[in-house]
């Protein structure tokens, strides 16, 4: 069986035998800027970061908003917390901060009186969170059922012990999570999909799992937490406890580079066909294409007329270990055969969904904020599968999660974090024609 | 007419009782409803504490199921055949039983089904479930004062037996979920039997999401002229990559035409019937390592698509 190739190669080729497709009538607006790193500083206006590119320095406004396990105020930031900082959309000064969060999403494999055992997923192992009092009050408001066998989805700050819930990150399905509704099986699949957009990971530094083996939390789809990995995580654990110390070591994509940033690149050059995830079409210019924008992590280059003076890039500059590919996404329907890159574990889910394979392309908009990006496939949504819920971001969406976005695409892309999903249409076959 | 509703209280219940029993050896539990030998259900293989709905989900195993069916149809045998007050009250007492089960699911394990009507019960216990189980004991009851076996009832008037036995079907087959099941299997089985014979169907899986085996594609392939043109031009037998996408799967493989290196790509379709088969030509980059220009790109496109697609 063939070696998995690069998806930017599977791209071209689709593209050189189907041509191109016919562009969206409305293209969307570009993803917004999106760092991570570990808190250096902090004081009302500025808030200093560790990220693999250096030092940056973002200011803060009064319109900033903080969240450390809850909304808090500009004071909440404290040296060694791993942030996640979205700009606005001038891109000069932070909008959102979220500070030491994570997700935590699977089946509830054995519940205790505080804690939960989980099980992430057939690729992502499993998971214990610790359920304090008060959380398990706030969690039951939207997950009655913390039993066994019942999906549970919650969102968790770091401990050093392991994920400490802090809310549900959506309701909990009613159904157990092998009772799925499966769409009819002749339910025709649209060119456009509208339903739930998700995330799962935790940017920044790695996080323990809590399960007291040494394993670690992927930082976002796309990478996995093998054995190898994890004793490289484990290593990395210590060296990012200091500051500056962000690395992850999850570049199970081919032609993913390290850092963490994630900018918009309406009007960029061509350049490395690998790198991009949005290679334009034959005769056509990047510039010429509705979803020109493509999600790439900053470079070491000071980008002029950006905010803290050049210094608000992530990177890494010491060229090892790797960054979780921006532009992956976890999709529900990926094939199994071959080497496309799907399990035998995958439920139907409850929506018709084209089976592709990793390395797929899909253009992603979000439906609230109107801002869109062309991702990749880059991992089998085993879990987002289970759930077939609406999201109420902004009205109210179909059901079922059509594609799970790391943390740093889902808040660029304008999502909060926080609030666990955004109404999202996906239009399968970015760059493509006519399946 | 009261002594007409009591007589055919015995048929009904009858009638139900050989279906549960018809429903129970014919039609299997799903396997991941089915409790597990160790006396737990599997979530993702992972073994599931029951708690006090233990007991009623160890009758929802396979052997338990096939007693519990045999049991039902001897009861439903006796009722048509024999006017003994006896197996009324066997039969009364059975129905309070499977009202409490039913009960007693809901509360504890609503999602696993009541398992009534064996494979067909898989459904959520509902307030309709409990309706039922309660209507069937009430008529169990009135059927205590019946004087009739079964297969007698009819000689009482065939009109308002005939009259009080559909309303009673149209109201219990109101309560009943499994029904919903029935002809979801049934749509099924048509549509795996139109696939079967290879008739063309309006209930076809669309080829974004039918399961297409690596073999079909290659079968395919190998048989469509595109094959046959590029086959000696193959520099290697085995494909470099191999995926899917929609309603195509692709295969690459590196050529060598007119003293160039190339890749060729082919777009197998992943559709029942009539699958078709594109292809298209991608020089490699050039010795100095810049990759093609896209104009080379669209110009062995074009002449690929001249020399062999089918049409699309």
């Amino acid at each position: 069986m063939p070696a998995q190739r690069d998806p930017s190669a599977r791209r071209r080729y689709r593209r050189a035998v189907l041509g191109g497709g016919p562009p969206p009538p409305t293209p969307p607006a570009a993803p917004l800027r999106v760092l991570t790193g570990t808190v250096l500083d902090a004081s009302p206006h500025v808030l200093a970061l560790a990220t693999a590119a250096g030092e940056a320095r973002l200011p803060m406004t009064a319109r900033t908003t903080v969240w450390h396990g809850g909304r808090r105020g500009p004071a909440a930031p404290h040296p060694g917390q791993q942030a996640l900082v979205r700009m606005d959309a001038a891109g000069l000064a932070a909008d959102r901060v979220w500070l030491d969060i994570g997700r935590v999403t699977g089946t509830i494999l054995s519940a205790g009186p505080d804690t939960l055992e989980v099980d992430l997923g057939p690729h992502r192992g499993r998971a214990r969170v610790s359920l304090e009092p008060r959380a398990h009050q706030l969690v039951q408001v939207r997950h009655p059922r913390l039993e066994p066998g019942y999906l549970v989805d919650v969102l968790c700050v770091r401990s050093p012990t392991g994920p400490r819930a802090v809310a549900p990150a959506t309701s909990q399905p009613g159904h157990r999570a092998d009772d799925l509704a499966s769409p009819a099986p002749d339910a025709p699949v649209p060119a456009t999909t509208r339903g739930t957009a998700t995330w799962t990971g935790w940017p920044g530094a790695p996080q323990t799992t809590g399960m007291g083996d040494g394993t670690t939390f992927p930082p976002g789809p796309g990478t996995t937490t093998s054995a190898s990995e994890q004793s490289v995580a484990r290593n990395d654990a210590t060296s990012a406890s200091r500051p500056g110390g962000v690395r992850n070591d999850m570049s199970s994509i081919p032609g993913r580079g390290s850092g963490t940033a994630f900018v918009p690149m309406p009007g960029a050059t061509s350049g490395d066909p690998s790198f991009s995830p949005s290679d334009p079409g034959p005769g056509k210019s990047r510039d010429d294409r509705p979803f020109a924008h493509g999600l790439t992590r900053e470079t070491s280059a000071p980008r002029p007329g950006g905010a803290g003076s050049g210094t608000s890039f992530v990177s890494n500059p010491g060229g090892v270990g790797g960054g979780p590919p921006e532009d992956a996404v976890a999709y529900p329907a990926v094939e199994g055969e071959g080497t496309a890159g799907g399990g035998g574990e995958a439920p139907p889910g409850c929506v018709p969904l084209p089976l592709l394979s990793v390395g797929s392309g899909l253009d992603v908009v979000n439906d609230c904020s109107g801002r869109g990006a062309a991702m990749t496939v880059a991992e089998c949504g085993c879990v987002a599968a289970r759930f077939c819920d609406r999201c109420v971001e902004c009205g109210t969406s179909p059901r079922g999660r059509i594609v799970e976005l790391g943390p740093v695409a889902f808040a660029a892309l304008g999502g909060d974090l926080d609030a666990g999903c955004f109404n999202v249409k996906v239009r399968w076959g970015a760059e493509g024609g006519p399946w | 007419m009261v002594t007409v509703v009591q007589n055919v209280q015995v048929l009904l219940l009858a009638g139900v009782l050989l279906a549960a029993c018809l429903a129970k050896l014919a039609v299997r539990e799903p396997v991941a409803a089915v409790p597990h030998a160790h006396g737990g259900t599997r979530v993702h293989g992972v073994p599931i504490a029951q708690g006090q709905a233990q007991v009623l989900l160890l009758l929802r195993g396979r052997r338990a199921g096939l007693v519990l069916g045999l049991v039902e149809g001897v009861l439903g045998l006796a009722l048509l055949l024999s006017s003994q007050v006896l197996v009324r009250v066997v039969a009364a007492i059975g129905f309070a039983g499977a009202t409490w089960a039913v009960l007693e699911l809901r509360a504890r394990r609503p999602e696993a089904g009541c398992g009534c009507f064996g494979g067909l019960s898989v459904k959520r216990v509902g307030r309709r479930s409990v309706l039922r189980a309660m209507l069937f004991t009430a008529a169990a009851l009135a059927s205590l004062g019946a004087s009739r076996a079964g297969v007698e009832v009819p000689r009482l008037g065939t009109g308002r037996v005939a009259g009080v036995l559909a309303l009673e079907l149209v109201l219990f087959a109101s309560l009943s979920p499994e029904l919903a099941v029935l002809c979801g299997r049934g749509r099924r089985g048509a549509l795996a039997r139109a696939l079967a014979f290879g008739r063309r169907s309006r209930r076809d899986v669309p080829c974004e999401r039918r399961h297409s085996p690596l073999s079909e594609t290659l079968a395919t392939l190998h048989a469509s002229s595109a094959w046959r043109t590029f086959e000696n031009a193959l520099v290697s037998a085995v494909p470099l990559d191999i995926w899917r996408e929609g309603c195509h799967r692709f295969v690459v493989y590196r050529a060598r035409l007119h003293e160039t290196d190339m890749d060729i790509v082919f777009a197998v379709s992943t559709a029942a019937r009539a699958r078709t088969v594109r292809h298209a030509l991608l020089p490699l980059p050039t010795a100095n390592g810049s990759p093609v220009s896209k104009a080379a790109v669209v110009a062995s496109t074009a002449a690929a698509t001249d020399v062999g697609a089918p049409a699309w």
